[in-house]
């Protein structure tokens, strides 16, 4: 069986007392698992269609994080939906993707508006399911494992199609640089990304991988509050984070112990020396690792472990480098033209993990060929220092990280514009902590806010509302007559916040 | 005394969150609250902290699960 889900079967023979799964304060065993999975897997099989894709609506729930293993273990592509994305957002995925079967399960009320598509219910099963019957069959030879959007510079989100062998390459690496990753059975892994967050197929499918077991973090309260608390009381071995979270602790760092972590992983973001050596001296007995890859690359497709004695050649500006490929990842450095160059430029990548088109052969400038070989562009702008290693220069587009998300201004420009007649930019803060915040401008006055307000939150996942909403008498130009962000952000600071 | 402390934190709330609906309740929790996540957490607690001149220990900021256990907590350090 060719399966992202494969592993965790294997292990379900060799461990089945042992936990897999954490969530909702209950432990399931992999025995437990099995079952429930099983259980999906039917209801899927009983479908008279036979689906390639299949939609999950997903609740961070166990039936959820099931559903992505039955979905597997049929043989289809899964496709994680948002419950926090607006309708908009998830209703663009289900037609890109084509969904024509969603599961979603018995613990989510689905409103209304979904009705349209074919949502079917999963539920705890109500008689126990016997092991001897338990056979998994692969019902279809669907070559994608799943699909992810991104956010698009074309203002629509983009579909990744991981295939099975994209998804195999990356845990290959794993498996073999035991001296980089050693993770075995006892490990615990925490999982803290939403499902349509790609570093969560990491967090979850490797643990079931090694037999080990996931630690679902709990989707209520304040969220790096519930992290540390995990951790803390969980003893996770194993935490593969944004750094963003490191920002937010930076006041508390001092009152932080972790002695039993042993791979501090983080990604998604920039890491900060500063930053990474207080969490090192709290962290004692883990590897920290800086990671990088966009979800185009399978994850994570690059590597540095970050040593107390780093090297001030692997910092550019406080940023810690990003290191080198994984083995089987292959890159170039390229200019606007895609010709190689020397020193800075864009960096590319080719090789078993990444993907070489979008979903639907959606024709994009991020893919090119180089002697005959299929390369993505990842937008990032690197120099690969005299130690080999990758130093992250900023971007060659308009995108930005949002709390790990990537956004595209355009995506969000363009709902803007549906929604008002006025003249508006977008602003990108940088604040003290290294935090990003998004400030929309407006000219005019603010006799509609509500209304708009209510109507961005209606259309746009919350990472991609605007921090502030400042209205402004007029717009200024710089001398290129491009809006004047100076101007704007000094007008943000001296007058808008002194007023609220 | 509990009953001050709470009208005061939500005055805090209402100008933080420029939201002059806010009503605090002591089962009061960061759901239900508009914004009130990481981004906006540490930036709300410096602020009470600076409104009752007090320093939270972050043991007390991991065991805020309500409002009701924030004001136990300012209450005991205002009682010295």
């Amino acid at each position: 069986m060719n399966s992202i889900a494969s592993n965790f079967l294997e292990n379900c023979i060799l461990y089945p007392n042992k936990n897999a799964l954490f969530i909702d304060n209950k432990f399931f065993t992999y025995s437990e698992i099995r079952k429930l999975t099983f259980d999906i897997y039917l209801t899927i099989k009983k479908q008279e269609e036979i689906h390639e894709k299949i939609g999950i609506y997903s609740n961070d729930d166990v039936l959820s994080y099931c559903s992505i293993l039955a979905i597997s273990l049929y043989g289809a592509a899964f496709v994680p939906l948002n419950q926090k994305f607006p309708f908009e957002k998830n209703k663009t995925i289900i037609q890109n993707a084509d969904l024509k079967l969603i599961l979603f399960s018995e613990n989510i009320n689905l409103d209304h508006s979904y009705s349209e598509f074919n949502f079917l219910k999963v539920e705890l099963p109500i008689n126990e399911i016997e092991n001897k019957e338990l056979k998994f069959e692969q019902i279809i030879q669907q070559p994608i494992s799943y699909i992810i959007y991104t956010s698009g510079s074309t203002g629509n989100p983009k579909g990744v199609a991981i295939s099975n062998e994209n998804i195999q390459s990356f845990f290959d690496f794993f498996k073999t640089e035991k001296e980089l990753f050693d993770f075995n059975e006892n490990d615990r892994f925490i999982q803290v990304f939403e499902l349509t967050f790609d570093v969560s197929i990491l967090s979850f499918f490797m643990p079931l991988n090694y037999g080990a077991c996931c630690y679902i973090l709990p989707q209520k309260g304040v969220k790096f509050i519930e992290i540390v608390k995990m951790m803390k009381e969980q003893e996770i071995t194993v935490a593969p984070l944004v750094p963003t979270i490191l920002q937010y602790l930076e006041k508390y760092i001092d009152q932080i112990d972790f002695p039993k972590l042993r791979y501090s992983i983080f990604c998604g973001d920039k890491l900060m020396n500063r930053i990474a050596e207080k969490w090192h001296s709290k962290t004692k007995n883990a590897q920290l690792y800086n990671c990088y890859g966009p979800t185009e690359t399978t994850i994570i497709c690059t590597y540095y472990l970050w040593k107390p004695t780093i090297n001030h050649l692997d910092l550019y500006h406080d940023v810690v480098s990003f290191g080198k490929n994984f083995s089987d990842v292959k890159s170039l450095i390229v200019d606007d033209n895609n010709r190689i160059v020397n020193d800075e430029g864009e960096l590319s990548f080719h090789g078993k993990q990444i993907i070489t088109n979008y979903l639907n052969n959606t024709y994009s400038e991020k893919f090119f060929k180089h002697e005959g070989l299929i390369y993505y562009k990842t937008g990032d702008k690197v120099r690969l220092n005299e130690l080999g290693n990758y130093l992250f220069l900023g971007r060659t587009d308009n995108q930005l990280k949002i709390n790990g998300y990537r956004v595209e201004l355009i995506e969000i420009e363009e709902t803007i514009s549906t929604l008002i007649n006025s003249k508006f930019t977008l602003v990108p803060l940088k604040k003290e902590n290294e935090l990003t915040q998004l400030l929309l401008f407006i000219e005019g006055n603010n006799e509609n806010s509500t209304e708009f307000k209510q109507s961005l939150k209606e259309k746009l996942p919350a990472y991609m509302i605007p921090n502030e909403i400042i209205y402004i008498e007029n717009l200024p130009l710089n001398l290129n007559n491009k809006y004047d962000f100076d101007k704007l952000k000094s007008y943000y600071f001296k007058e808008f916040q002194a007023k609220n | 005394m509990s009953e001050n402390i709470l009208e005061e934190l939500q005055t805090v709330f209402k100008q933080f969150f420029k939201n002059d609906l806010i009503i605090l309740k002591n089962e009061t929790v960061a759901d239900d609250i508009e914004y009130w996540d990481s981004l906006t957490h540490i930036e709300l607690i410096n602020t009470i902290e600076k409104q009752f001149n007090i320093t939270f220990t972050f043991n007390e900021v991991l065991s805020f699960e309500t409002v009701g256990e924030m004001i136990i907590c300012i209450q005991n350090h205002l009682q010295g």
